[in-house]
């Protein structure tokens, strides 16, 4: 019975804890608007390389007061030409001081067909005002699993994002 | 001294730039395909170059497929050109339906 009562002591102090400093923490949000494009190639495409879908990119990415060094990111990604397509990209992203970043990830398109890799990246910010900040993103995909991929086929892509970001 | 290193430094920055800009501007017409959706419907993406898909359905034997898969098509063509390509194998798969039925005629004993 004591050891029931201890317990249920313990276990109280440390949720009100939790729950105290959970409530102490704010949350930094940003939101961004960016358009890719740059060089893709693959183990079957006859030449070096091509150039890659113009995307749009729109996302936002969430910090925690605590580690406002580290966020993650997630965006919406619309293929818009020569090809439509839709898909999306989580990624963590460790600030290096005001103006860099750099980021790693997952990328996956969904439509018209699925197309699966990584992603990496290093962010450039110029702030332009207190809240928005133009960045300019070169970054690495690469793609390796999908229905979208044809057989025994690694897609690589080096593409530049270009884009502004907001501080919510 | 100062002033002519930045002087290079820009101007060096200046032509990687241009030079980043030039090099995708030459890979701006895309002539092949890289994934199955650069290619129209009913192609897929084979060794950089959009064939027509081999569908067990078509009833075509393997022969008939042997000559849809020579047949490439730009991911440029537009639906009229898979069409025809469709069109095309079509009749390959009718062609050799009648050679196998042929075939088949002249293996049976004609007796007397």
């Amino acid at each position: 019975m004591l050891r029931a009562l201890l317990f249920a002591v313990t276990f109280t102090t440390l949720l009100l804890g939790w729950t105290t400093l959970a409530r102490a923490q704010t949350y930094k949000v940003g939101a961004m608007a960016e358009a890719v494009s740059g060089l893709e190639g693959g183990t079957a495409l006859p030449g070096p390389f091509r150039r890659s879908r113009t995307t749009l990119r729109i996302g936002a990415d969430l910090a925690v007061d605590e580690f406002p060094d580290h966020a993650i990111a997630v965006a919406a990604l619309v293929e818009v030409e020569p090809r439509a397509g839709v898909g999306f990209d989580a990624r963590y992203v460790y600030r290096l001081g005001t103006r860099f970043s750099v980021g790693a990830g997952g990328i996956a398109m969904i439509a018209p067909s699925t197309l699966i890799g990584g992603s990496g990246d290093f962010t450039i910010r110029f702030p332009i005002g207190k809240v928005t900040a133009l960045t300019l993103t070169p970054a690495v995909n690469a793609f390796f699993l999908g229905g979208d991929l044809p057989e025994d086929t690694v897609i690589w892509q080096v593409v530049l994002r270009v884009g502004v970001r907001f501080n919510l | 001294m100062r002033t002519t290193s930045s002087g290079m430094l820009r101007t060096f920055i200046v032509g990687l730039g241009l030079s980043a800009v030039g090099l995708y501007l030459a890979c701006s017409a895309p002539g092949e395909c890289l994934r199955h959706s650069d290619c129209d419907k009913g192609l897929v993406c084979d060794n950089g170059a959009c064939i027509v898909q081999a569908s067990p359905e078509a009833g075509a034997t393997d022969g008939a497929l042997a000559v849809d898969s020579g047949v490439a098509v730009t991911p440029d063509a537009g639906h009229a050109d898979a069409g025809i390509d469709s069109g095309t194998a079509a009749d390959a798969g009718a062609d050799a339906e009648v050679d196998a039925g042929v075939d088949a005629g002249e293996e049976i004993p004609s007796g007397p």
